[in-house]
């Protein structure tokens, strides 16, 4: 069995090193296309993330005036709840708002005093009458000037770039990852051409079909499993290189730490995963294999 | 009557005696191979051999003494008619039980097939290896098979070293590492000088004589000539002419 495996491995390797070139294309291009998915994929986890604890869509954040009484508090919410499209009004009090903030982002918030106000979050249902609740919010007494914010420009520009993100990633990786698989297809291709005399003599001597072809599925494996070895790698230097940028603008923009594992474990199989499915299209063809 | 030996009846008796007798392990019945939509390579071709001749084919180039060859092998596959080898319809079986087959046969094909970056032995061991073999076995059963067809002392030799009479030895010693009963060899001698092309056949004969069924395609007269004894199949134009 071992032994087996040793003499199908060895193949595969040696159709590698003397197909050094064409090994090298489908490298690169498999790397480029893992590299931009996969970075795509990660850039897109962080930022999401990051929006997430941003208000949502649906809510409304009312800032409110330090004086005032708990009864002026209770009818002003009792108003906003009975508002078209409002769905619930919650009390968050400065205290509560500081101890999340300062849970969320603990070296922003250290050795200052809490600089917020009271505010309500108020749920919408209905995103279309975010308008006219803000309006109706904002001419209240106790509620600050420019009190009320709701999908903020930072919400909006996130989610602009979250779409952008999506359709540049997965237009520029799909095309990588076409190109890469034409390329792979052919690798395989060029080794049967290259490798004809040794196939023609297996088959002639009465070697089965999988020991034929498994070198083949190997070699696509290591094509695709390599590239998307040194597309980790590549991404590890882009968030380095991200978090040295960042670090200019200390501000409230943090890079997010990236899942190691997760980053070469899925790129790694994915790419193998690929190489796998191109090989094999590669060596269906019947041309090439008596 | 005039019963020649071509007599399709004849061939058809001698077959059904064969299979009375229980040694024919060839057969071809109504075999018709067509390359492509004009080409036709063999028309009607009926014979069988049985267990332990030598045979020769021969014919001129594009006779279709190859094609018969490849039959046997499963390289082609006929149009019409069936090829049969030691009771298995060679021309209808599964694809996946090609591999096993061609296990049974040595197959010594007319240009070596010889890898030229491997060394002699490599080359053996590199074919026993694609069946299969494990390390141990090849290390163990290289020796003999070179000392059989006389090349030993030329284990370490790359293809390109030696002359055209080891390069088909080499490629006799490759259909060798399947223990097989049955060896079709294509125009063994068609590189070779007299003296190896007489080496090459008592080679065959040799091997012949310890069991196997030799077919052997060429149009070497002098071959012919030397080894007058065995049976003589005469191809001409996809045709049996003389049986
Ligand atoms: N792969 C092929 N494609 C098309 N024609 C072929 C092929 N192989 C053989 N032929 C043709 O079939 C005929 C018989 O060929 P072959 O069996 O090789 O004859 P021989 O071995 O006696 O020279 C010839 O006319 C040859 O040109
Ligand atoms: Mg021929």
């Amino acid at each position: 069995m071992l032994d087996r495996l040793e003499f199908l491995v060895s193949e595969a390797f040696t159709a590698l090193r003397r197909n050094t070139w064409m090994s090298f294309a489908a490298i690169t291009t498999s790397c480029m296309a893992l590299f931009l998915l996969g970075g795509m994929a990660f850039a897109y986890r962080g930022i999401a993330g990051y929006a997430e604890t941003l208000p949502s869509k649906l809510e409304v954040r009312v800032f409110l005036v330090d004086k005032r009484t708990d009864f002026e508090t209770k009818q002003a919410m009792e108003q906003i709840g009975k508002l078209k499209g409002v769905r619930k009004v919650a009390l968050v009090t400065k205290a509560e708002a500081w101890a999340k903030l300062q849970r969320e982002m603990p070296d922003i918030t250290k050795g200052i005093s809490n600089p917020l106000p009271d505010a309500f979050n108020v749920s919408l249902s209905d995103v279309d009458e975010a308008n006219k609740v803000a309006a109706s919010i904002r001419k209240m007494p106790i509620v600050e000037k420019e009190g009320v914010k709701y999908e903020g420009e930072t919400q909006a520009l996130l989610s602009q770039t979250l779409t952008l993100l999506r359709w540049v990633g997965s237009a520029l990786g799909g095309l990588m990852l076409l190109t890469s698989a034409v390329l792979i297809y052919n690798a395989i291709r060029m080794t049967i051409v290259a490798r004809r005399r040794e196939i023609r003599i297996m088959s002639l001597v009465g070697a089965t079909r999988s020991t034929i072809v498994i070198p083949l599925l190997i070699e696509g494996i290591i094509q695709g499993a390599i590239g998307g070895l040194i597309a980790s790698f590549l991404i590890l230097a882009g968030h380095q290189l991200l978090i040295r940028l960042m670090a200019n603008f200390a501000g409230f923009i943090r890079v997010g730490s990236l899942p190691l594992v997760l980053v070469f474990g899925s790129l790694v199989a994915l790419g193998a995963l690929y190489g796998l499915i191109c090989s094999m299209f590669a060596v269906r063809d019947p041309r090439g294999i008596a | 009557m005039g019963l020649s030996l071509t007599d399709p009846n004849l061939i058809v008796l001698r077959g059904t005696l064969g299979f009375l007798a229980g040694v024919a392990n060839i057969e071809f019945k109504g075999v018709c191979v067509e390359y492509g939509k004009y080409v036709r390579a063999l028309t009607d071709v009926s014979f069988t051999v049985e267990k332990g001749e030598f045979v020769f084919f021969v014919g001129r180039t594009g006779s279709g003494k190859s094609t018969i060859l490849k039959l046997l092998s499963r390289e082609v596959q006929p149009t019409r008619g069936t090829v049969s080898f030691d009771g298995l319809d060679v021309s209808n079986m599964p694809e996946r039980d090609v591999p096993s087959l061609r296990r049974r046969m040595g197959i010594v094909p007319q240009d070596f097939g010889l890898l030229p970056r491997k060394k002699a032995w490599e080359n053996i061991g590199y074919a026993m290896r694609a069946v299969g073999k494990r390390r141990i076995e090849v290390r163990k059963a290289i020796e003999p098979i070179l000392e059989n067809v006389n090349l030993a002392h030329r284990a370490d030799a790359f293809p390109t070293e030696m002359s055209g009479g080891e390069q088909q030895r080499l490629a006799i010693a490759r259909a060798l590492i399947n223990s097989p009963q049955l060896i079709l060899a294509d125009e063994p001698t068609g590189n070779l000088d007299a003296d190896h092309s007489i080496e090459i056949i008592s080679l065959l004969q040799e091997l012949n004589q310890q069991g196997a069924t030799v077919l052997v395609a060429t149009h070497d007269l002098l071959v012919l000539e030397k080894f007058s004894q065995h049976r003589v199949v005469t191809m001409e134009k996809g045709q049996i002419s003389h049986a």
